[in-house]
């Protein structure tokens, strides 16, 4: 076989026995040498009481992302806080969480958070120092100064405004100014003229079968969005076969995508629009409640339907239905409330409903949001001219950035420079921080102790869920000392920050109240405030002003970043915009129309340029907006917020006239035109819409389906048999495998898989549910340690999130409809990608799973390539968690390493914990004790996970729907992963 | 194959397989517990000094502490614990020396000294896993597994040294004998320890 040899000097047989050795002498040594030990093993010197290594500490507390301020758990291990969760007795959540909710965590570990108390030297350095040394300095400025004294806060619960307001007393002349960027002026104060009480009501959006929404986008930013997101599931969603939304908006927002209709109003026209309805239904014949003294006759809808710019037999239409179809929900929010006519547009809104016979059904004052003092817009002028004359001695600032969220116009930074000495109490170096001379980081909430007082009769408790991080002290506590130090501890100001809140806890017991979360009477249907509006809003001129040469421009609450406090947390900032799938930018949206006329496509960077200032930002082109309009998100253009805020996009703020409404609100809308500035910029989105017809158009697909509500319940034609079998398995004799498990019983007897699984594991998600507000996915990252990859790589389709929501739309008949469809790892029965792991790294559990061990993937990345659902994730980096977010990681979650691919594993950690406590308890695992992250923090409920094996599982009910198919189906992978159809309502019956 | 070798290579093998047979008939002594196989005795690792030294001959030896008195969690919780500084001093509070000592022992000294600060021990860790195993212990010890089939005879040791390789190998060894243990079935999932 000498020409066989191959040509080298090293025989055959001489390599294999050198390839032995050397292997053998590996595995020795590798049977000596293990993984290399941790450092070292730290015990506990004195255990703390309840709490058991390795198993999670819950803890009771409230949110404070938003003035909604749901009820929390937070999973605390060894200590420190990994996981929030919703608190299931909170009435105004329910165990949901939103994800800037659960992206609270980011900011508790953020890596940009003062560590401790800091000085502002001569040359304009910060230095670190101690709060004896800082609060003497605070109360020797305090003593020395000449001027009042100015302190801005948010909206701040009630006890800490108790504190806040006796120390302001203590100082006098001194004022408190509480600027919350978001609290809704223009509703309170339309609700004052059409009620008599300027407060939020109770919206009861689980009592409304019509709601008519008027820019109010109640599904992501406004008032109390999960609590309204499940009042909506409720008539709108899940089986619900009654309910239909419309919404009025110039720009689709996520809410408007939700809608059944939507109505592509011109911005300003909210009120008169509402009115030409509110005058169809009193002239028809159909009122049920009074107009308040408004004179309908001017707004009748043929009148100022060109004005509005939809046909007047569309607003005649919508009439009709709305006082049909009761019980009826009118809101005006959102951009509708931040217009010229914000507040004209409430009491417009209120007109509707009452008319409409809706108030005291589903709008109602028994039950009203407790804003606290929250300063209107005149206040905040007052401020800023008081500031501006010099007056103020000392200015203190605490949870809230007014040089960031103010408009620019009205000139507060410049204002603030003016008093002698400023404070800031924020945990992150901001834009006023920026312009301090001390700083006293306050706690984070979940470090904190603290009351706060949302809906009547719900008083939450805050308790800290662990240690300070850093040297932080609480506020309270802060200006108590300083007291101290001035002489002036008396009354309240006399008693400690914890003493203080006990005393003022009237809502029962306080060891219940931490227990709970707080006392909560539930949200009741009572009545109240029935009869309709008052005649407030008759002196109104709801008209909108004239338009000017310029297109309008409206500024929009961004749901990710919020009011901008959003934009320092890298998962918000990762987490794609719900409407534009925009990740790590800023933009400025126009209607393809309008891109095309001024020569733009996506991507390219303009000049914004308005009245009152110039923005850049690239331009994105969305089908939702109303051709000639423009619109800028809030929350980015920091100028300082950390690495991942800083210099990135561009403020709205800087572009606004600062001009208040007819009853004082501020006004969020100017006119803008766009120049190209020709700087290159890259434009980041994850899929859909990408100009080279891409991802958001279905294209007979049939991933996202819907079905008609007239429809439902009724034996399926046979088209529409034959539409669906089109994509279910098994199709025109399409090759099926066989169940997998049941083939390895017979083939591989001795196998893991042919022995008896307790348990199948399956999910359903209600597309009738889903809104698209991504909560589910900043939950499952917090959950399972996934990591933040950054623009770049998002850039190069790396995206790492185990949850993807994706937006198509379907034109037709001149409108845009939308669909959400969440997609993860489908745990195929019949998985394309384990077949092909060439180190059996992925494989198929007994439990129905498909497993993924990290340690064994090598990263070909086939399985990847062969998953029909590409809802795998690789590794292409050892990505960071900058200390100290990496606190935050869940140890009963690998973190994963470069080169190894990633899923959504159903949770198995947590499939795990309910095995293991069920077995602790001598009993089977039953329905509900598995939750996974994404279903539990879903404020629609529209996530069901749970075990087959259990005929009595909600999930074996879901699965037998008839409005269930698979993604895919067709393509026989036998997905664990059953969606329920959207049902889609068309116009009713006439 | 030369003659020589050949012989040589038949004997290896037959001694092999007399040793395999005879370490097997050291333990066909007992009935078969698929729970608990035998106590190893060798050690596979270094008998790690600590910065105590704690001494379990004497303690969970000679004085017969058990060992969940000190490991409190080990059917509590999935992580086993190193006791609490406090624990110790429950006793080393009062005893200060062994009996028979002429001064009071420098390690107890050292022990209080860390309690006093109220600073952990810095104990290193002779039993360990990777970050990717979610181990369970209360699981195993709930089923029976002893203390000694894993850590070996720890009563006998002064310094403790690792007396079995917790590599996958030992796992899936036990946990495939275990598959049909009725009362405690053990599953050969991947998913069971890889998290």
């Amino acid at each position: 076989m000498s020409e066989l040899e191959p040509p080298t000097s090293l025989k055959r047989r001489d390599f294999l026995k050198l390839v032995g050795v050397t292997s053998a002498a590996a595995a020795g040594a590798g049977c000596l040498e293990f993984p290399p030990p941790p450092p070292r093993l730290y015990p506990y010197v004195t255990p703390p009481e309840n709490v058991i290594p390795g198993v999670a500490t819950y803890y009771a507390t409230t949110c404070r992302e938003c003035p909604a301020g749901c009820g929390l758990y937070v999973k605390t291990r060894e200590g420190r806080a990994i996981k929030l969760e919703g608190n299931p007795n909170h009435p105004v959540n329910q165990g949901s969480l939103c994800a800037r909710g659960q992206a609270g965590l980011q900011g508790l570990y953020n890596p940009d958070r003062f560590t401790a108390p800091m000085v502002r030297l001569d040359d304009g350095t910060m230095k670190k120092t101690s709060w004896d040394a800082a609060l003497g300095i605070l109360a020797d400025k305090l003593k020395a100064r000449t001027g009042a004294v100015q302190f801005w806060t948010g909206q701040e619960s009630r006890t800490r405004e108790t504190a806040y307001d006796a120390f302001v007393a203590a100082l006098a002349p001194a004022s408190r100014v509480a600027w919350e960027p978001f609290s809704w002026e223009a509703v309170r104060e339309g609700n004052r003229l059409s009620f008599g009480k300027p407060e939020i009501p109770t919206y009861d959006f689980a009592a409304a079968t019509t709601v008519f929404t008027f820019g109010a986008d109640f599904l992501e930013t406004w008032i109390s969005p999960t609590q309204f997101a499940r009042g909506f599931a409720q008539t709108h969603g899940g089986d619900s076969s009654k309910g239909r939304m419309v919404a009025f908006e110039p720009r689709m927002s996520l809410t408007g995508s939700n809608a059944d209709e939507w109505v592509a109003i011109l911005p300003g026209t909210e009120a008169i629009a509402a009115l030409a309805m509110a005058a169809e239904i009193v002239s028809a014949g159909l009122a049920k409640g009074g107009t308040g003294g408004v004179d309908l006759s001017k707004y009748a809808a043929d009148t100022v339907a060109a004005q509005v710019g939809v046909s007047a037999d569309v607003l005649k239409r919508l009439a009709r239905e709305f006082a049909s179809n009761g019980p009826a929900l009118a809101v005006a929010g959102g951009i509708a409330s931040q217009g010229a006519k914000g507040t004209e547009a409430v009491v417009a809104a209120n007109v509707l409903t009452s008319v409409a016979g809706g108030v005291g059904t589903t709008i109602r004052f028994d039950r009203t949001l407790d804003l606290g003092t929250v300063s209107g817009a005149r206040d905040v002028q007052k401020a800023i001219a008081e500031l501006n004359g010099g007056g103020v001695g000392v200015l203190l600032v605490h949870g809230t950035d007014p040089a960031y969220s103010l408009p620019k116009a009205m000139g507060f930074a410049e204002a603030a420079k003016k008093a002698a000495f400023r404070v800031s109490f924020s945990s992150y170096p901001d834009d006023t921080s920026q312009l301090c001379d001390l700083i006293l980081p306050d706690h984070h909430p979940l470090e904190s102790w603290g009351d706060h007082r949302g809906w009547t009769g719900i008083a939450s408790l805050m308790q800290p869920a662990m240690r300070p991080v850093f040297d932080t002290m609480s506020t309270p506590e802060a200006l108590q000392k300083t007291a101290v130090k001035l002489g002036k501890a008396q009354g309240a100001l006399a008693k400690d920050w914890l003493a203080q809140l006990k005393g003022a806890w009237s809502g029962g017991s306080w060891d219940e109240g931490l227990k709970n979360g707080g006392t909560f009477a539930a949200m009741g249907t009572g009545g109240g405030g029935g009869g309709g509006v008052s005649g407030g809003g008759g002196a109104l001129d709801f008209m909108p002003a004239p338009a000017g040469g310029d297109m309008p421009l409206i500024v929009y609450a961004s749901p990710n970043m919020y009011d901008g406090r959003g934009a320092n947390r890298p998962w918000l900032q990762e987490l794609p915009d719900p409407v534009t799938k925009v990740v790590w930018d800023h933009w400025v949206e126009m209607h393809p129309d309008t891109a095309r006329k001024l020569g733009l496509t996506r991507g390219d960077h303009v000049a914004v340029k308005t009245p009152a200032g110039t923005l850049e930002a690239p331009v994105y082109d969305y089908i939702g907006m109303r051709p000639g309009v423009l619109a800028l998100g809030t929350g980015q253009g920091h100028v300082e917020f950390g690495q991942y805020a800083r210099g990135r996009g561009a403020n709205a703020m800087t572009v606004l006239p600062g001009t208040l409404d007819s009853q004082g609100a501020l006004i969020y809308q100017t006119t803008a035109s766009i120049t190209k500035t020709g700087k290159p910029h890259k434009l980041v989105y994850v899929g859909g819409d990408r100009y080279q017809g891409g991802q958001s158009r279905q294209m007979g697909r049939g991933i996202a389906q819907s079905i008609p509500l007239t429809e439902v319940g009724k034996p399926k034609s046979a088209e529409e048999k034959h539409e669906e079998a089109m994509h279910e398995p098994g199709f025109k004799g399409a090759i099926v495998p066989p169940d997998p498990i049941a083939h390895a019983a017979k083939e591989a007897p001795n196998s893991a898989y042919a022995h008896h699984a307790n348990h199948k594991w399956a999910m359903a998600i209600d597309l009738n549910s889903c809104t698209g507000c991504q909560a589910c996915i900043t939950a499952c990252s917090a959950e399972n340690n996934v990591a933040v990859v950054g623009k770049e790589q998002i850039a190069r389709g790396r995206e790492l999130m185990w949850i993807r929501l994706e937006r198509y739309y379907d034109e037709k008949d001149g409108t845009v409809a939308v669909s959400h469809v969440p997609m993860m790892c489908q745990q195929c029965g019949a998985a394309p990608c384990e077949s092909v792991c060439p180190v059996y790294a992925t494989y198929h559990n007994p439990e129905g799973l498909n497993a993924m061990i990290y340690n064994r993937c090598v990263g070909t990345r086939y399985c990847s390539n062969n998953c029909p659902y590409k809802v795998r994730a690789f590794n292409w980096y050892s990505y960071k968690f900058p200390a100290p977010l990496n606190w935050q990681l869940n140890p009963d979650v690998t973190v994963r390493d470069k080169g190894v691919m990633e899923k959504c594993t159903f949770c198995i950690q947590r499939i795990r914990v309910a095995k293991d406590t069920a077995k602790d308890e001598a009993r089977k695992v039953k329905d509900g004790d598995v939750v996974t992250a994404c279903a539990q923090t879903c404020p629609s409920k529209a996530i069901v996970f749970g075990d087959l094996m259990d005929p009595t599982s909600e999930i074996s009910k879901r699965v037998h729907s008839e409005r269930g198919y698979k993604v895919l189906g067709d393509l026989n992978t036998y997905p664990s992963v059953t969606y329920l159809k959207k049902v889609t309502r068309g116009v009713p019956a006439a | 194959m030369t003659r020589t070798r050949l012989v040589l290579f038949v004997g290896l093998a037959m001694a092999g397989i007399g040793l395999t047979v005879g370490v097997s008939s050291l333990q066909a002594a007992k009935p078969a517990d698929t729970l608990n196989p035998g106590i190893p005795t060798k050690p596979v690792g270094p008998a790690l000094e600590q910065p105590v030294h704690y001494s379990h001959k004497l303690h969970a030896g000679k004085l017969g502490i058990d060992c969940g008195y000190c490991h409190t969690n080990v059917d509590k919780s999935p992580i086993a614990n190193y006791p609490n500084v406090e624990t110790c001093m429950n006793c080393h509070k009062y005893v200060k020396r062994a009996e028979g000592q002429t001064k009071d022992s420098e390690q107890i000294a050292r022990l209080s000294r860390y309690y006093e600060l109220n600073r952990p021990i810095p104990w290193k860790q002779v039993h360990w896993l990777p970050d990717h195993v979610g181990f369970n212990h209360k699981r195993h010890v709930k089923a029976g597994v002893s203390c000694f089939t894993c850590h070996g005879d720890v009563r006998t040791m002064d310094v403790v040294a690792p007396v079995r390789k917790l590599n996958m190998g030992f796992c899936v060894t036990c946990h495939k004998a275990n598959r049909e243990n009725a009362a405690h079935p053990a599953s050969l999932d991947c998913y069971t320890c890889h998290k």
